[in-house]
């Protein structure tokens, strides 16, 4: 069931969908920043947050700069896409594996289900 | 007579299959080279590439009759190849290899160099006066020194406070002190030649000295005591 898993690949754990909440409106931040705005929700370390902001930003969600100043160099981090823009594109990877994997069956399923919405 | 050379080269099947085979192996350590980073896989990449252009070079002046006399370099391949082609590739491989692998190192992790009176000021309490900075780009923690530079990623920056930072740049500035680069690079070649050279590590002494050295400038071991656990934190991950 490999193609399962890759078919959610865009999906988030909890804690990278509480950064990407914290990162959609302010966009540009640093790791300690995001990281102070979500320590007081739960308990976590820094190092979890830049290593889940790095492995965000390798699958492309986010994007980083490398910023200088006092305190040494940084990665300024920001959204790829907004949230609108991302959470469409999930939906997107889903039903499109969905219909490559199950053809007519997942068709006929959609317009049972919207037909059944509208009524 | 280089034309010559050429054809009696390629005339030889076994000159050719040493030709495919050597630049095949050169093929697979370069790309192992570029999966794992790992210095060794580059130097047994420039010897698998180097070993044929020496084999065919020493072939080349056979058709001078003094040449012919010296030690069979030109009658017995097998001999020739490991009286002369073998140690010359090595020779190369290394000295090639030490000279390309701070440049690719730094480009592997686009290294960028970082100047500041803080950085200055580091390399001068260690009397280091001529020590370079260089941030690599990427969040994992690293940071290491290549003769007299000093590289640390943007992730180490990022995980640690001021004083944290301090104490793992003068750490390295501690191994550019006792030139343990160097160190290194002899003990990577003496291990081509003897896997026991693994059971004389020095790294462990080494590693000591540099904490040491950055424990006496900073005063204290607390730093970089707090820097090697955030960073053993981050490995857990």
């Amino acid at each position: 069931m490999k193609s399962t898993v890759t078919a959610f690949d865009a999906m988030l754990s909890p804690l990278e969908q509480d950064i990407l909440k914290v990162i959609w409106p302010d966009r540009k931040l640093r790791v300690r920043q995001i990281y102070d705005k979500l320590k007081g929700q739960r308990k976590l370390a820094l190092s979890s947050v830049a290593v889940l902001l790095d492995r965000l930003h390798d699958r492309g969600v986010v994007k980083r700069n490398v910023e200088t100043g006092r305190g040494g160099v940084r990665y300024i981090y920001y959204p790829t896409h907004d949230r609108d823009h991302f959470e469409k594109s999930i939906v997107e990877t889903a039903v499109n594996k969905l219909i490559e994997k199950f053809g007519s069956t997942a068709v006929s399923y959609f317009n049972e289900r919207f037909s059944r919405r509208k009524s | 007579m280089l034309a010559e050379s050429v054809v009696s080269f390629f005339s030889q099947p076994l000159h050719v299959s040493l030709l495919i085979g050597s630049w095949a192996a050169a093929l697979i350590t370069f790309l192992s080279w570029r999966e794992n980073g790992k210095v060794r896989w580059l130097y047994a990449h420039l010897f698998f590439l180097l070993l044929p252009l020496f084999d065919f070079a020493i072939g080349v002046p056979c058709q001078i009759p003094f040449v012919q006399g010296l030690l069979s370099m030109c009658s017995l391949v097998i001999t020739r190849a490991v009286i002369f082609a073998i140690p010359f590739a090595l020779l190369f491989a290394v000295l090639g290899g030490y000279h390309l692998a701070p440049a690719l190192y730094k480009r592997m992790y686009r290294a960028k160099e970082v100047r500041g009176r803080r950085y200055a000021l580091l390399a001068k309490r260690a009397g280091l006066a001529g020590t370079r900075f260089f941030v690599l780009d990427t969040a994992k923690p690293i940071a290491f020194s290549i003769r007299n530079d000093v590289l640390m990623s943007v992730g180490m920056f990022e995980l640690l406070n001021s004083k944290e930072q301090d104490a793992v740049l003068l750490h390295e500035l501690g191994h550019v002190r006792q030139r343990s680069s160097l160190g290194k690079f002899s003990l990577a070649l003496a291990r081509l030649f003897s896997p026991l050279v693994h059971f004389a590590s020095r790294v462990n002494a080494e590693e000591a000295m540099a904490d040491a050295f950055a424990a006496s400038m900073q005063g204290t071991v607390k730093h970089l005591q707090a820097a090697k656990r955030i960073v053993e934190q981050y490995l857990r991950e």
